[in-house]
């Protein structure tokens, strides 16, 4: 049945997108990525369900978008290079007190951004954060100095 | 150049197994099935083939034998004269029960409020195609005869249609 090729044609090709365009645009929603994520639905709606519009074919569009989720957990979960590619990895966006300018662009988010996650974070200071980082989903982790410690461990500081 | 990403902020290796909750043994092996059986065509349109002789006519129909909810499907019935003289009228007639269950759309050449179709002047080994066009109403099964027949003689050709319809 056709709607299955097309549900599985959509997903793989959503799934690319949404890869491509980053990380930000996952956790964040500006007025422009609010009308893309409303306007993807309607596009896509068209193009899966044609003009069937009988239970039986959205029981099959559903069942085979949940199964295609699911092999994607299982091998996402399963191999650790695949959930990479799908998921992507986290980025440092500040460094022992500083911004790193050429990962904020890549990603970008402007210094603004960090700094209201700061707040958040209850940090004050710049200085204070060791480690921003930007996670896979989106969100930003501030992690701060701890007071009293010079510094990490040689072996904490260590860059893979 | 890409920032390296501190070594001790990464996840440290644990082993990756394949592991299922108990209900998700049985939920999703049912889960897959029904794309599988989709692909399979089991819940797809299929086609039905149907000859009758009867009366000097040979009344042959193609059909969907199984459709789905709102879909769009047509009946095609052809009638051929194998009486060997012309015939004035040669009556198509769409049993009403098996109509009703569609919304009808079209009947090439138009029927009459009956779901009977007339045929004027059929010569002897002439075949004429009767067209009607349904639209899927309600769910299940439904059956009805088509006939194919001469006003007034005693027979007729008749084959019985027989559709499905899923939700």
């Amino acid at each position: 049945m056709e709607t299955v090729l097309r549900v599985g044609f959509i997903y793989v090709f959503l799934l690319l997108v949404l890869r491509v365009m980053g990380k930000r645009e996952l956790s964040q929603l500006t007025p422009l990525e609010l009308v893309l994520l409303l306007l993807i639905p309607e596009i896509v709606a068209q193009g899966v369900v044609r003009e069937d519009f009988s239970i039986t074919n959205a029981v099959v569009a559903v069942t085979t978008l949940t199964s295609l989720v699911f092999v994607t957990s299982v091998l996402s979960y399963r191999f650790k290079g695949f959930g990479g590619f799908l998921e992507g990895s986290p980025s440092l966006l500040v460094r022992r007190g500083r911004f790193l300018p050429d990962e904020m662009a890549r990603e970008r988010v402007p210094p603004e951004e960090i700094v209201s996650e700061m707040r958040r974070a209850g940090v004050e200071h710049l200085e204070d954060v060791r480690w921003a980082v930007l996670e896979p989903g989106g969100k930003i982790a501030i992690i701060r100095e701890e007071p009293g410690k010079d510094g990490p461990p040689p072996e904490e500081d260590e860059v893979s | 150049m890409r920032s390296e990403f501190p070594a001790h902020l990464r996840a440290p290796e644990a082993p990756r197994r394949f592991r299922l909750h108990p209900y998700q043994w049985v939920g999703i092996p049912l889960m897959f099935l029904v794309p599988v059986l989709a692909l399979l065509g089991v819940f797809g349109e299929t086609w039905e083939r149907a000859e009758a002789l009867g009366g000097g006519l040979a009344l042959e129909v193609r059909y969907a034998d199984r459709y789905r909810y709102k879909q769009i499907n047509t009946v095609e019935a052809w009638v051929e004269n194998r009486t060997g003289t012309r015939l004035d009228t040669v009556v198509v007639a769409f049993d009403e029960a098996y109509v009703r269950e569609f919304s009808t759309l079209m009947f090439v050449p138009a029927a009459t409020e009956a779901f009977e179709v007339e045929l004027y002047d059929v010569a002897p080994g002439e075949r004429r195609l009767v067209w009607a066009e349904f639209q899927a109403e309600r769910y299940g099964r439904h059956e009805g005869a088509l006939r194919a027949y001469v006003p007034g003689a005693p027979d007729t050709a008749s084959v019985v249609l027989s559709t499905l319809v899923f939700p």
